[in-house]
């Protein structure tokens, strides 16, 4: 049997080697995963700004596209209104031209009326060609052809026309005529959307513009549509929420530090100041309305320029027909403008276009002239009469604006004294006390003065001196003096007295510490408690006052609702 | 600059609507709410904590009903108001569907129906509150007139 010697040992040394070799190769895979990983990173992330870039390229190359196109496509547009309506923009130019000869009168009835009828003929559908012929025909006194031009473009635009003859025949001063087209323009006029000019007609006529008879029928006219509009709850419901928030506009704010205390320790207090401010409006409203019931009316200097400004708009502005194109127009020029931008276009030509046609029914107009009459540009006089025209939904409003603070009115404030209320509150370790304001103030008071001073007597009682402090320091010093005890009786008997010493005057020195101490607590009890006390009183008196205050702001809801009731220009729709 | 109450004009202008909305009622109706009460209705409503004699207070109630039924301003759930009975009470409730006049202590809860009414019966603005069935509750101001 042979026999077979293992080296174990060099066995053990090729493994580690292997080992050593491997995990080298390992380290040398890794390093290049790493690179690979380095390398993939910086080819993800410059792909992604490839793909960055890419995306910039494709939305300028869009936006630019669209730019261009806009461009292109405004200029067609322009030509097609220029070839479709061109001609209106003539008559428009022509009839402005027109009224303006008249007031200088230097032109000559022929030329008049030549151009006129160049124009009735070369602009068939548009409105104000028919109504410059019978501008013409009514310089030279020709009653047939200015009767006939003007059925002609009554029946093209019946709302223009008359609007038109009504604010020229009133600056050639024909009152009574102009009266007779004002009944024609309401006749044509609609209720819920009587366009922007409406107002200044209100106003216009307000202000005796086109004679006593011209205001009634206006009044009677506004009278009816108005029952007939607030039929709708919807219309009703709107205009108290509008007065509603013209009474909240003039709420008033509680001036900062007006209220300290209970802003330092009425955790409620918010909702007091927000009854108190909510009621704050009534009075200033008050103050308001009086103002504008009692100011004199006078004739508003700019209105002469109003109605020409009407009149101008009405022989300026775009037709019906030509409207789709000029919205094309709007929107393509807004896409120039955002250079491409097409969502910011569209949102900015939606806007303007929302701008264009907005519309408000009568009743708004109305509720409109007496809250905000500078808005829609009429007079004070204009104002005082909406405000009688609105007077059932005023009062409503009040009734409402009233009710809504009134329900949420607090009925009592928590006056917290908290933990660190002051600063001897914090220092003393107070607990805290919670006091309604309904409990008696004085009550109030002992309440505090017997927590402080079950306060003050607890920590008096922790920091005062304690015979029980002897205890651990006597039992230090006699273990202290045992060793000599046990080494030599006589020497330990002398450690013994003079430990004995010593823990007694440290005893002394302690007891003085602490009954000063407590008389600094002392010192301070009657200042710590007073303060406590003060604040408290504040608050309350803080709180009588306020809830004063805000009685006799809450109590102005009858004199408002009188001098509404009251108002000297109001109709028979309150009930 | 400070107004006569220690108050100063506000800074911001955003306002909230300060309105209830609106209850789903048929415009007559709404006409008929906002008529204002009169002084008969509004004194036998203040008296009606006065009377402890059950025959009374039975032909009180049937008054109020049909003068409500009169007024066709839709179903009423009852009325509101504060309580002239003294402590412990504060408020109390009139059905007048049955003859059940309910009076509270501060601490007594109301009805669901009422828990809005009993905040407004708390101001003195008002004389009582009426709670309709569609949800409407509509203070009445001493004057009788309504105030919503």
């Amino acid at each position: 049997m042979s026999h077979v010697s293992v080296d174990y040992y060099k066995i053990g040394s090729m493994i580690d080697q292997a080992t050593s070799h491997l995990s080298y190769q390992i380290e040398g895979v890794d390093s290049s995963v790493g690179v690979i990983r380095a390398d993939l990173h910086s080819t993800n992330s410059e792909l992604k700004e490839l793909r960055k870039l890419f995306e910039e390229y494709v939305e300028t190359a869009a936006r630019v596209a669209a730019r261009q196109q806009s461009e292109t496509r405004v200029g067609n547009l322009k030509a097609e209104l220029d070839r479709q309506f061109g001609q209106y923009k003539i008559v428009r130019l022509t009839s402005v031209g027109m009224l303006q000869a008249f007031d200088v009168g230097n032109v000559s009835n022929d030329s008049v009326q030549r151009v006129s009828e160049e124009l009735m003929i070369q602009t068939p559908r548009y409105w104000l060609a028919p109504v410059i012929v019978a501008l013409a025909a009514w310089s030279r006194d020709n009653t047939e052809i200015a009767t006939k031009s003007i059925q002609e473009a009554y029946s093209r635009d019946a709302n223009k026309t008359s609007l038109f003859f009504m604010l020229v025949t009133r600056r050639q001063g024909r009152t009574a005529a102009s009266a007779r087209w004002l009944r024609h323009y309401l006749g044509s006029v609609d209720p819920t959307a009587p366009g922007r000019e409406f107002a200044v007609i209100l106003e216009a006529t307000g202000q005796n513009a086109f004679g006593p008879a011209a205001q009634l029928l206006l009044s009677q006219q506004m009278f009816r549509w108005c029952t007939m509009l607030r039929t709708d709850d919807g219309v009703v419901e709107s205009q108290i929420k509008s007065w509603a928030g013209e009474i909240g506009r003039q709420r008033e704010q509680v001036a900062e530090g007006t209220y300290p205390a209970l802003e330092a320790i009425a955790p409620g207090w918010d909702w007091l100041k927000w009854q108190l401010e909510q009621a704050s409006a009534l009075p200033v409203a008050i103050d308001k309305y009086e103002a504008i019931a009692r100011a004199e009316g006078s004739l508003p200097a700019a209105l002469e320029n109003l109605l020409d400004d009407i009149l101008d708009q009405l022989v300026t502005e775009y037709d019906a027909e030509e409207l789709p194109l000029r919205r094309d127009v709007l929107y393509h020029e807004a896409v120039i403008r955002t250079d491409g931008d097409v969502p910011r276009a569209r949102k900015e030509a939606d806007l303007l276009q929302q701008a264009l046609d907005e519309t408000s029914d009568v009743v708004t107009i109305q509720t409109m002239a007496a809250i905000s009459p500078d808005l829609i540009g009429v007079s004070q006089q204009t104002q005082r009469i909406a405000i009688g025209v609105g007077q059932s939904d005023f009062v409503s409003a009040v009734g409402r604006y009233c009710a809504i603070y009134r329900q949420r009115a607090v009925e009592r404030l928590m006056l917290n004294l908290d933990r660190t209320h002051t600063g001897y509150a914090v220092k003393f370790k107070f607990p805290g006390i919670e006091l309604s304001t309904d409990v008696p103030e004085e009550q109030g008071i002992q309440h505090i003065r017997h927590l402080w001073e079950s306060t003050l007597a607890g920590y008096i009682d922790a920091i005062s001196f304690k015979n029980k402090w002897y205890t651990p320091r006597v039992l230090i010093g006699a273990l202290i003096c045992l060793i000599p005890m046990l080494v030599n009786p006589g020497f330990g008997l002398l450690a013994l007295v003079a430990a004995a010493v010593i823990v007694y005057f440290m005893g002394e020195n302690e007891k003085k510490k602490c009954s000063q101490a407590v008389a600094a607590v002392e010192a301070v009890r009657e200042t710590a408690i007073g303060k406590s006390i003060d604040l408290y009183r504040d608050a309350t008196a803080e709180y009588v006052d306020a809830m004063h205050v805000y009685r006799l702001l809450d109590s102005q809801e009858s004199e408002l609702i009188r001098l509404i009731a009251t108002w000297p220009t109001a109709n028979s729709q309150m009930a | 600059m400070q107004s006569r109450y220690r108050l100063v004009p506000k800074q911001s202008v955003s306002v909230n609507p300060q309105t209830a909305p609106a209850n789903k009622v048929s415009p007559l109706v709404r006409a008929n709410r906002s008529r204002p009460r009169d002084a008969a209705l509004l004194d036998a409503v203040s008296r009606l904590d006065t009377f402890t004699d059950p025959e009374t207070l039975y032909a009180l109630h049937e008054w109020l009903r049909e003068r409500y039924e009169e007024r066709q301003g839709g179903n009423l759930v009852g009325l509101f108001a504060a309580c002239h009975l003294g402590r412990p009470y504060v408020d109390h409730q009139i059905n007048l569907a049955g003859t059940i006049a309910q009076h509270f202590t501060a601490t007594d809860s109301v009805p669901p129906d009422f828990s809005a009414a009993r905040a407004l019966a708390r101001s003195a603005a008002y004389a009582y509150i009426e709670v309709y069935e569609d949800g409407a509750v509509i203070p009445i101001r001493p004057d009788g007139t309504s105030a919503a």
